[in-house]
């Protein structure tokens, strides 16, 4: 069951695109409340990341409010996302289209590449190119596989979050990681380490980027060296007489069976 | 808002060069270390370079490496160090096979599947040079959109001497 929901946007994100995009976002949570009939929940802003303009809410009940109910309206933003992916309709009142079709309408004019909205359980991306003719555009095909990012681990909360993001060493973007309920402790200590969260991990289907790691199974903290001590190596396996040079090693070791 | 640093892959042979101290290219490796460091290049390579890299030396020493050694060859790519190691995923797995197939319809002969896969890595990762010194690499320069060569630099550091065996 989960509490949060995430939008994304990537590229060069204008402080206007951002604002109308989360205004939008903020109503299009309440829209898909009351489509659901969900009430007494406070949405809280939970984690803004700037490096793709990362917005996480999180859904806080009030009065009484299950948190099943939270998770309904989760899960139909998660279903916002994906038909809009596919570009099919949106299975959800005119008031939900509308504001949905806001977010991804920051696309049109401006240096925004993508629209990311992202659940824990998964996510849908909205492609610039997509937009004009959505219907016909079939979706780019999910690239989603067991394995592993290595990055530094910068975001943590503090309410037994399930939640965490890693800046991933190569393009130095956030990723959000979502722990397996009752895996949170496995966070102890790991803010700001250099670590390897293994788990399902799922990558812009162009660039190969990370966006998410979803059912972490283990977060490796991993030892940092100085900047200068690669110069250790130098030299640390010395040829010997009539040994080969490393290219013809490499190549004998390519080239065998 | 500053230029992006110029993205070079290694190819396994580059940090195995390094490590054995080879005497004429410690120098131009020193060099581009000292640029990777100043954040004007960034450094690649395959996470399958270390495995290679281990291989060999299993094979040459018998498995006898003593921890301070193998520390010294992790300091090449632990977090902090200059070379960022690129983990293997199904999209470079799609890559590296279609480079295969179009090393045969190139009339190349067949490409290896591991240097397929240092291919493909340094074709998703959007190099702006491949450096090996393994010579028959080369023929794929510039066939994916950046040149095949051995390392080298213009501001190549003189006066490093590597350390005696």
């Amino acid at each position: 069951m989960s509490d949060t929901i995430t939008l994304a946007l990537h590229g060069e994100v204008a402080l206007s695109d951002f604002s109308t995009a989360v205004s939008h976002l903020s109503r299009l949570v309440a829209a898909l409340a009351a489509d659901e009939k969900v009430e007494g929940v406070v949405w809280q802003i939970d984690d803004l990341e700037y490096s793709s303009a990362i917005t996480t809410v999180r859904g806080v009940p009030e009065n009484g409010t299950k948190p099943e109910e939270i998770d309904r309206v989760v899960r139909a933003y998660l279903e916002v996302g994906q038909a809009l992916e596919q570009g099919n309709t949106i299975p959800y009142s005119p008031t939900v289209r509308k504001e949905a079709n806001g977010i991804t309408a920051v696309l049109r004019e401006s240096a925004i590449e993508a629209v990311r909205f992202e659940t824990a359980e998964s996510d849908a991306t909205i492609r610039k190119q997509a937009i004009p003719t959505a219907a016909a555009t079939a979706p780019a095909e999910r690239e989603e596989a067991y394995g592993a990012v290595t990055g530094r681990v910068q975001t943590l909360t503090s309410r037994n979050a399930l939640r965490f993001i890693l800046y991933d060493h190569i393009h130095d973007r956030a990723v959000s990681c979502y722990l397996v309920e009752g895996r949170e402790s496995m966070m102890r200590q790991m803010w700001d380490r250099v670590a390897t969260v293994e788990g399902w991990v799922s990558r812009d289907p162009v660039t190969g980027r990370p966006l998410t790691v979803r059912k972490v199974s283990s977060v490796t903290a991993l030892a940092e060296v100085e900047p200068q001590d690669y110069m250790k190596a130098r030299g640390a396996l010395p040829l010997k007489e009539g040994d080969p040079l490393p290219e013809v090693l490499t190549r004998r070791l390519r080239d065998a069976g | 808002m500053p230029d992006e640093p110029r993205r070079v892959y290694w190819d396994a042979n580059v940090p195995l060069s390094y490590l054995n101290g080879v005497p004429d290219r410690v120098p131009i490796l020193d060099e581009l270390f000292r640029q990777a460091r100043a954040g004007e290049i960034e450094l690649v390579t395959s996470a399958i370079s270390r495995v290679e890299i281990a291989f060999i030396q299993s094979e040459r020493d018998a498995g006898t490496l003593d921890q301070e050694t193998e520390d010294a060859i992790d300091a090449l790519w632990s977090p902090g160090a200059p070379i960022k190691t690129v983990q293997f995923y199904d999209l470079i797995g799609d890559k590296a096979r279609a480079l295969m197939r179009q090393g045969i319809s190139q009339g190349w002969g067949k490409l290896k599947p591991m240097d397929a896969i240092h291919l493909a890595t340094a074709q998703q990762m959007a190099v702006t040079e491949f450096h090996t010194y393994d010579g028959q690499l080369h023929a794929w320069t510039n066939a994916l959109g950046f040149p095949v060569t051995e390392p080298q630099t213009a501001q190549t550091v003189l006066g490093v001497e590597p350390p005696r065996s």
